[in-house]
């Protein structure tokens, strides 16, 4: 199986790119063959400190297959140690609202793909199976139709208050509860995309409004095209007066099967 | 679409507060389980919110000024209620809130999951009942903050000015005050005035009216008539809490007890648009 996948994401308006609190795995292009391929997005939480931090270790946890499928609770205190000694090593002593911020942790979005091998029979296809916590989502293309919307599937579902993963074991109380696990057959030229929730909701009701998102994404293929159209969607407004693209860090991570 | 201004550090929110501190807050609420005065237990949750609030804006690098805040306390004297290094200042930013509050306590605090720790909890406002009720002084505060707010940031969300008392101005007719609050606006709509009314005697609450016709006294249907109709993101906020409002439903609590002064503060100060 030959994979090509390009990741592509941009700060949110008002903030420095250091301030990015998105995460992508895997964070460079990759255009490989292969039997097995791991690909996460996850988006860290504003109000939470060290969001961006926990973010990445996530991502990093699900590229190299270090999530236990259909138990992540059970992944997650490896890695809420990891957060805590990451951030922990920072400037110190710490102001009384960072140390409050650290006992609250920070909170994520996690969104995980496997593509597995082709399978015997076919020889030309085979399954992956997806994980998430929040709102970013996946879409699967075949065609330049959508086939797949995962775990949301309408513009109408995203709210301001998903669920999110915790890097405090006290704030993961309903996340196990709250974890979609979906699976489904990938065909050569199938295209996927991961995206965190700002883009995914544009992508959703673009689709559904007009049918047109799966063409407008075809057209970027450089980051400088990504930026560009992600600021025109920023600027545009719909009938109501809303931008098209809320102003929020925007990533996508599109994979391409051959 | 009114009330969906993004909150941000180019583009800040303000908040104004203001508390009655006459002699009739040293009584208790009239129900709830809270034993301690009125004036304590308003203390106390702006003292928890502004905790909430500076948690909220604080990032790996510092705080950010996603709010600014003004607390105006009424009884004698009349007038900002921050102290120590930000004596005499009206409207703050939360980064200077952040880290100028007068001490910092150390209280048991219940997490998630049941359990319990010692956490910092900043005080910044300290409790006080003593004068007459000098609203129409305080209203007239806002109203100066709240002008040079809009003028100074046109495209913000719109301030939000919440008034707690315990019953009726003593320094004239509030109305036509908090009106012209009302009045005021950013691009993004009308200033918002919100009235919570704390009793501490007749157990039945009112929450959030959208007529005055239940209300068996005349400072509580004025203060209904001071109260700005709920923007649609907050009356839904409170609508997900299991509150039934009717449309036009009004930012007024009457006979509130400290759980619906929590509840409102919290939802109100909680644009839907800081993610």
């Amino acid at each position: 199986m030959h994979v090509v996948a390009q990741p592509f994401w941009l700060h949110k308006v008002g903030n420095a790119p250091e301030e990015y609190e998105d995460a992508v795995w895997p964070e460079q292009l990759t255009d490989q063959e292969g039997k097995l391929f791991r690909f996460a997005v996850a988006d860290g939480a504003t109000e939470t400190s060290f969001s961006g931090v926990w973010a990445n270790i996530l991502v990093r946890a699900c590229g190299r297959g270090q999530l236990k499928d259909r138990n992540l609770p059970k992944s997650l205190p490896r890695l809420q140690k990891e957060w805590l000694t990451s951030v922990s090593l920072r400037a110190q002593p710490l102001p009384w609202y960072a140390e409050e911020k650290l006992r609250d942790g920070a909170f994520s979005s996690l969104l995980g793909l496997t593509i597995g091998p082709a399978t015997a029979d076919s020889g030309k296809s085979g399954r992956w199976k997806a994980v998430a916590i929040g709102d970013s989502c996946l879409f699967q293309v075949r065609d330049d139709h959508l086939i797949t919307a995962f775990p949301l599937e309408n513009a109408q579902q995203f709210n301001n208050r998903p669920v999110l993963v915790s890097s405090n074991p006290t704030g993961n109380g309903r996340v196990a509860a709250d974890i979609s696990n979906k699976s489904g057959e990938w065909q050569p030229h199938d295209i996927f995309y991961l995206m965190t929730d700002a883009l995914a909701c544009w992508f959703l009701r673009r689709q559904e409004e007009e049918g047109s998102a799966i063409v407008c994404l075809s057209d970027i293929e450089t980051p400088a095209r990504f930026a560009q159209f992600v600021q025109e969607e920023r600027e545009q407004l719909d009938a109501l007066g809303r931008p098209c693209l809320r102003n929020d860090d925007v990533t996508m991570l599109r994979v391409k099967l051959f | 679409m009114a009330y969906s201004a993004e909150i941000s550090r180019h583009n800040p929110c303000c908040l104004v507060f203001l508390i009655d501190q006459s002699r009739s807050m040293r009584e208790r609420f009239g129900h709830g389980e809270y034993t301690q005065s009125k004036a304590q237990g308003v203390a106390d949750v702006l003292n928890r919110l502004l905790f909430n609030l500076v948690l909220r804006c604080a990032k790996s690098e510092g705080v950010r000024d996603y709010f600014y805040v003004a607390v105006v306390g009424y009884g004698h004297p009349v007038g900002t209620l921050f102290g120590g290094v930000l004596a005499g200042k009206e409207l703050v930013p939360v980064s200077i809130l952040a880290d100028n509050p007068l001490r910092i306590e150390r209280r048991e605090r219940l997490f998630e999951g049941g359990e319990r720790s010692v956490v910092n909890f900043p005080i910044w406002i300290e409790p006080k009942a003593y004068g007459w009720t000098h609203m129409c002084e305080a209203l007239s505060i806002a109203e100066k903050l709240v002008d040079q707010w809009v003028i100074a940031h046109p495209k913000s969300y719109p301030p939000l000015v919440f008034n707690l008392t315990d019953g009726g101005a003593t320094d004239g007719d509030p109305v036509p005050i908090a009106r012209a609050i009302m009045a005021k606006s950013t691009m993004d709509g009308d200033a918002l005035s919100f009235n919570l009314h704390l009793s501490s005697r007749s157990p039945r609450i009112v929450q959030y009216p959208a007529s005055d016709s239940w209300l068996p006294e005349q400072y509580a249907v004025r203060l209904f008539s001071m109260s700005s109709v709920l923007p649609n993101a907050i009356a839904d906020g409170l609508r997900q809490e299991g509150l039934g409002l009717q449309a036009g439903a009004r930012a007024f609590v009457y006979n509130s007890d400290l759980a619906s002064v929590i509840q409102l503060l919290d939802i109100g100060t909680r644009p839907s648009n800081l993610r």
